[in-house]
């Protein structure tokens, strides 16, 4: 702006110069000088016209263009509260909190009461990508963790959604932020307030007034320093808007000259509107604070709307200064200032005594802590925003003021956030190797029936942007691989089942290079012949070695594929074992396939975005795509709980509710440098990843490791037992698991079990209790914890 | 075409609404068969429809079915049959997009709901995506069991999937599959 204002007076004033050269003879003189005169004044009255063209021609592209970069504003999921719904107090008072509402009264939009289990709330409108939900004076009973009841005023409604929490922002390079208003959507009362204290003539002016000028300087005369400023409202945002803030003459006479130009070409409205948006209020870091809009948010945590005369006043007070009258810094001050802004709507009639005097009263009311600047969760905005760059340019993020409403469950995100924390630090103050502040980790949690993502942990500093080690920690998989390898032998029911005996014996390949690759189980131990779910549930290396070596490489890598790794995968026997290296959301994308049956569904992060009035630019919709048959991922997601209740996940029980059925898989890679566990329950699948930033190892295995820090985080989720429905080309039959293998299938009904089969390859004639081929496992009671 | 006019129906909207990932030109239109999707758009009056669950989607050839046979896995829950109303109403005013977006919240809520990832198949075969709507109709078959008339009704929308994509003995394939389903 600054540099472009300069060249053409530079420009007029070279013109100028090479007129003026000196005269020679006398005669010819006066009138040669008459000439220059004449010539100089035509000059400089075109350059001067010019100038004022220019200028009116930046000022209306300016004031018509986009006037404002907002921030792009990103919102958590909204709550969905129905009767029936699994809440309690606690969870809903967080929930409403995060929302930006204020606990203690409901007479104002944005305050709730809580009484035990009972809120009332006065629900703010709020505009939702498919329409506007209107404010409601809702009631909410809550009852042995559920919604027992759901009212606006006295009439049952059948579902509402709270407003979402606001958890970050992308920021214009500059770091302004403001929240844009219309001018309807400020409360008259607010206006006068502002007009009272700014410029009393501003609907009569024609952009400066002489008589305020006057008084300005009469009164700062008085009082022998600056206490009035003189400019009207339309030379404030001439200055706001333009000009850089020095202060000589010149800049004052540009001010005043485009102020007269704004007004000759916009309405008083227009330009009343553009001033409550611009006008600087705070600064916060990198933030600036601009406009009345966001200045209610960032001092009060309310809408403009919403707030007391008190309030409008300290808001109009900050405008003569905002950091002299930061009331966060100088409360004394900015009472003082509010308190006199009080004073000049008594005096000039606008509100009686009585009401001011009661104004006065109040406390500044400001909240001590400025609700959400920073991101409080830079992993998860981390992959809103690189999906959103596959779909928005850079300055469409940062200006446009864009919403984004993700898929972001705050609590689930804090759960996920404080279990890894927690647990690092306990494993090692365990660990005679680790050293304190070491050991890394990350965690994505998704709902495996959406495959939304609801929380992103990048390491055990949550708050801390840096390393995104959930999105960018690419580590080998280790046995997190081991499912694509059984789910590829399942999906060939003619030749395996889960009770197919597989070798655990000794295997040794010759590599491209002439290596030998000799692999070893865990334990070091060979176990013979096994059934085959036994070879995943105990993540016996060398049995799974000897069936991926009889599936063919290409039949699991392609199986890998399916189950949605998109990564180039490495096509020699180590794969077999999980030398594929993957980041923790990869990994999460794998499992999310099996954990929802076969249906490969892209993560979300992001439901919808909307632009800044709130119209729809794209939705996210909800693809699946069938990856895999029914029946064999059913058999593998069985075999998958079976490494939870007598595999390597079965530690994972000194948290987790008994009745719980859960389903996962450890890993572990050489030398025990990563810590593996991904698992899941009916709703919830969580994928956490332990290890060390300089890929040292840590000592811990996916069972000792990650799996603490999972089964500390399921424990503490509500979530239902993972209990699929039995596609119809699946039977159960009992089957005794000791002797499989060495004695055929015999049956001893104390110790049988009944396992799934694809249907025309069960074993035949075995009757243990009221066995009927049909039913699917008894079903365990779902559990509802927090 | 259909897109563009689908567009002017619903007026002058300030920004494009964009379904990332629908396929690009595809036609809309309804099944043929007039059967499963279109007992959905329209509520039996111009109210709130109260409950539209028991009736999964019955084809036009067993139309004659005693209402309430075979009942689908009816969504007793009053904010999923809110949901549900409106995504009717959204569909009745040509905006599948948010009938949809209402039908996953109703998922939100009901997860295992093979009716309404039934009804999800049935908006998305609305809107022209062909593919998601055969995948979505054999997810809602994932949880439909033992509902055999909502089964046959999203074999029916796999059936439509394929005869549109021309491949003949594939729609077939699923018709009789429907077919025997539908028998009682």
């Amino acid at each position: 702006m600054a540099p472009r204002r300069a060249r053409p007076r530079k420009h007029a004033g070279k013109r100028r110069s090479r007129q003026s050269s000196p005269p020679v003879r006398v005669a010819f003189g006066r009138a040669r000088r008459r000439l220059v005169v004449v010539w100089s004044l035509v000059v400089a009255a075109i350059a001067a016209a010019s100038y004022v063209l220019w200028l009116d021609r930046t000022v209306t592209a300016q004031f018509e263009g986009r006037r404002w970069q907002v921030p792009a504003r990103i919102y958590a999921r909204p709550l969905e509260i129905y009767p029936g719904a699994p809440l309690t107090p606690e969870v809903l008072a967080t929930e409403l909190e995060a929302a930006g509402y204020q606990s203690g009264s409901v007479e104002r939009a944005g305050g709730y009461l809580r009484r035990g289990d009972a809120f009332s709330i006065n629900l703010r409108g709020f505009r939702f990508w498919d329409g506007e939900d209107p404010p409601r004076q809702l009631s909410v009973t809550l009852k042995d963790g559920k919604v027992q009841r759901l009212a606006d005023g006295t009439r049952n409604i059948p579902l509402v959604r709270l407003q979402p929490a606001l958890v970050g922002r992308i920021y214009p390079g500059h770091g302004e932020d403001r929240i844009l208003l219309r001018l309807e959507e400020v409360p008259p009362l607010f206006i006068k307030t502002l007009l009272t204290v700014e410029d009393r003539g501003f609907y009569r002016h024609s952009g400066v007034s002489i008589r305020s000028m006057l008084r300005a300087f009469m009164a700062n005369i008085r009082a022998g320093e600056t206490v009035q400023g003189g400019s009207t409202i339309t030379q404030q945002l001439a200055k706001n808007f333009f000009l850089t803030p020095e202060r000589t003459i010149t800049r004052k006479l540009n001010e005043a000259l485009i102020a007269v130009l704004l007004e000759l070409h916009y309405e008083k409205n227009e330009i009343l509107q553009a001033y409550l948006n611009e006008v600087y209020i705070a600064q916060q870091g990198p933030r600036a604070v601009h406009g009345f809009g966001l200045a209610a948010t960032f001092f009060f945590g309310r809408r403009l709307v919403e707030l007391k005369l008190s309030e409008m006043a300290l808001l109009v007070a900050l405008v003569r200064g905002p950091s002299y009258y930061n009331p966060r810094l100088h409360p004394e001050r900015a009472k003082f200032r509010r308190d006199l802004v009080l004073d000049m709507m008594e005096e000039q009639g606008v509100v009686p005594r009585e009401k001011t005097e009661a104004e006065k009263r109040r406390p500044l009311g400001v909240l001590e802590e400025v609700p959400v600047g920073q991101s409080r969760y830079p992993a998860f905005l981390d992959l809103v925003r690189r999906q959103l760059r596959r779909d928005y340019r850079d300055e469409d993020l940062r200006g446009a003021g864009l919403q984004i409403f993700t898929t972001l469950d705050p609590l689930l995100q804090r759960r996920a956030e404080s279990a890894l924390s927690a647990r690092v630090r306990q494993l090692e103050l365990d660990s005679a190797r680790l050293g304190p502040g070491t050991l890394q980790g990350a965690v994505v949690l998704t709902r495996t029936t959406t495959a939304e993502v609801l929380a992103v942990v990048g390491g055990r500093k949550p708050r801390e942007a840096g390393f995104n080690r959930a999105l960018d920690a690419v580590r080998p998989i280790g046995s997190l691989v081991k499912p694509a390898v059984y789910l590829a032998a399942l999906e060939q029911p003619g030749r395996f089942s889960l009770i197919t005996p597989i070798d655990d014996a000794p295997v040794r390949l010759k590599d491209e290079r002439g290596k030998i690759w000799a692999p070893r189980n865990y334990d070091n131990q060979l176990h013979g012949s096994v059934p085959l779910y036994v070879g995943l549930s105990n993540s016996y290396n060398l049995a799974t070695v000897n069936l991926g070596l009889e599936l063919g490489i290409p039949r699991v890598a392609e199986t890998l594929e399916r189950l949605g790794v998109t990564r180039p995968l490495p096509q020699y026997p180590s794969m077999l074992l999980g030398a594929i290296e993957l980041s923790p959301l990869e990994v999460t994308q794998m499992y999310q396939t099996i954990a929802a049956g076969g249906f490969l569904t892209p993560l979300r992060a992001i439901r919808e975005v909307t632009d800044a009035n709130g119209s729809p630019l794209t939705r996210y919709p909800l693809n699946v795509t069938q990856s895999v048959a029914p029946g064999p991922v059913y058999l593998l997601g069985h075999a998958l709980t079976e490494v939870m209740r007598s595999g390597t996940g079965q530690s994972a029980y000194r948290r987790l509710p008994e009745g719980l059925v859960t389903a996962g898989k450890t890993g572990t890679t050489d030398e025990l440098r990563d810590s593996w566990f991904a698992g899941f329950t009916e709703n919830i699948l969580a994928v956490v990843w332990l290890g060390l930033d300089d890929n040292k190892p840590t000592g811990l295995s996916g069972t000792t490791g990650a799996l603490e820090v999972w089964s500390h985080l399921v424990s503490g989720i509500r979530s239902e037992s993972f209990l699929p429905t039995a596609p119809d080309n699946v039977v159960f039959s009992w089957v005794e698991p000791v002797r499989i293998g060495s004695r055929g299938f015999g049956f001893n009904c104390a110790d049988a079990r009944r396992l799934p089969f694809i249907r025309g390859f069960q074993p035949r004639d075995e009757h243990c209790g009221q066995d009927d081929a049909m039913t699917p496992m008894p079903p365990m009671p779902p559990l509802d914890r927090h | 075409m259909a897109i563009s006019l689908a567009g002017c129906a619903t007026g002058r909207q300030p920004a494009p609404v964009e379904e990332l990932g629908a396929p690009a030109g595809t036609t809309l239109g309804t099944p043929s068969q007039g059967g499963v999707p279109s007992a959905m758009g329209v509520p039996p009056t111009g109210e709130a429809v109260t409950i539209p669950l028991g009736e999964p989607g019955l084809p036009a050839t067993a139309a004659g079915a005693p209402p309430g046979s075979g009942v689908g896995p009816a969504p007793a829950n009053p904010a999923v049959v809110a949901l549900l109303n409106d995504a009717n109403l959204a569909m009745q005013n040509g905006r599948n997009d948010r009938a949809a977006a209402s039908l996953e919240r109703a998922l939100g809520i009901e997860p295992r709901n093979a009716w309404l990832w039934h009804r999800l198949a049935s908006t998305r075969f609305q809107q022209g995506d062909l593919s998601q709507a055969a995948a979505l109709a054999a997810k809602s078959n994932s949880f439909a069991s033992p509902d055999r008339k909502l089964q046959a009704a999203n074999w029916r929308i796999i059936a439509d999937v394929h005869r549109r994509q021309g491949e003949v003995d594939a729609a077939r394939s699923a018709e009789e599959k429907a077919a025997g389903l539908e028998i009682p």
